[in-house]
């Protein structure tokens, strides 16, 4: 049975899902791909928001998420300290 | 002979300082994304760390060049205790972590060693055997990481702080030989020199993993 994730993880995830769809994905992709509940996503997506990792836009009257600069970053980031965690269990 | 064991022990204490600052700039970067305290003290404690080999290497750089011998043994003697107290510190900090233990029990683990280092007479032998103390604590969890992740950096990081262990134990017989000293100097830099490769190779492969999902 496959471990729970951790919200980091959850987060990591939301993200690279938003990045493989070139940087701005629908909500209902992104529910997709996530993995998680609607009402689960919705929070998460208000976290995402709150931190500025992605922001909420409109394209051709369809509702759109997009990653921010910083939702890049952290995605950089995250592999190295993901790397780093692993090998120092920490 | 004193010349180039003065200039090995330099080289010990710079590669042990800069592996320390890096492990700990890591753990701080680990801090930043995820906010978790253990994270934090872990930044902390390799910190801490760092700053005792600073504070060697000033030490070892001040008596080179130190003439009046009551100002040497001054400023070893001050020196040393510095060094050896932060150390211990860093270790102490890093066991806490290795065995999860709550607040209260933290702190007064803690406060037992740094007072017990403070007010000993014989400040040496309890700085070998308290961090070889540490040492021993924190040793098995990192093996238990390898363990669970059974990854090549993951067994790097078990095995750096197994020689770490066994420098400082070494160094619990140092009355009875100078040769250990030696031995365990080198030991020590094996241990810090595989630290600091690990995290070079974390830092790589991130990099790595990188280009290739950006190929896709």
């Amino acid at each position: 049975m496959q471990e729970r994730r951790t919200k980091l993880e959850i987060v990591n995830d939301m993200l690279r899902a938003i990045q493989e769809k070139g940087g701005r994905i629908k909500p209902t992709h992104l529910l997709y791909k996530s993995n998680l509940s609607h009402n689960r996503m919705n929070s998460y997506l208000d976290y995402l928001k709150n931190k500025e990792l992605i922001e909420e836009n409109t394209v051709k009257n369809k509702k759109v998420f997009q990653l921010t600069d910083k939702g890049f970053s952290f995605l950089e980031n995250y592999k190295k300290v993901r790397e780093f965690s692993d090998a120092f269990g920490i | 002979m004193q010349v180039s064991l003065s200039l090995f022990d330099f080289i010990t204490e710079t590669v042990s300082m800069f592996a320390s600052f890096l492990v700990a700039f890591m753990g701080y970067k680990a801090y930043k994304l995820t906010s978790e305290k253990r994270h934090k003290y872990f930044a902390v404690s390799f910190s801490i760390i760092g700053l005792s080999f600073f504070v060697l290497l000033l030490t070892n750089l001040v008596l080179l060049f130190q003439t009046n011998l009551a100002n040497l043994f001054s400023a070893f003697n001050r020196g040393y205790f510095v060094y050896s107290l932060l150390i211990t510190i860093g270790y102490i900090v890093l066991a806490i972590l290795s065995l999860n233990l709550d607040n209260k029990a933290a702190l007064f683990l803690f406060l037992t060693v740094i007072i017990s280092f403070i007010l000993s007479l014989d400040n040496a032998l309890l700085f070998h055997l308290l961090t070889t103390l540490a040492l021993l604590f924190v040793v098995p969890s990192f093996f238990s990481n390898y363990r669970s992740k059974k990854t090549t950096l993951s067994f790097l990081v078990f095995i750096s702080f197994v020689f770490m262990l066994i420098a400082h134990a070494l160094l619990i017989f140092i009355n009875y030989s100078n040769i250990m000293y030696n031995i365990s100097n080198i030991i020590q830099l094996v241990g810090f020199a595989i630290l600091f490769y690990v995290i070079i190779r974390c830092l790589l492969n991130a990099r790595k993993k990188n280009k290739t999902r950006n190929r896709k």
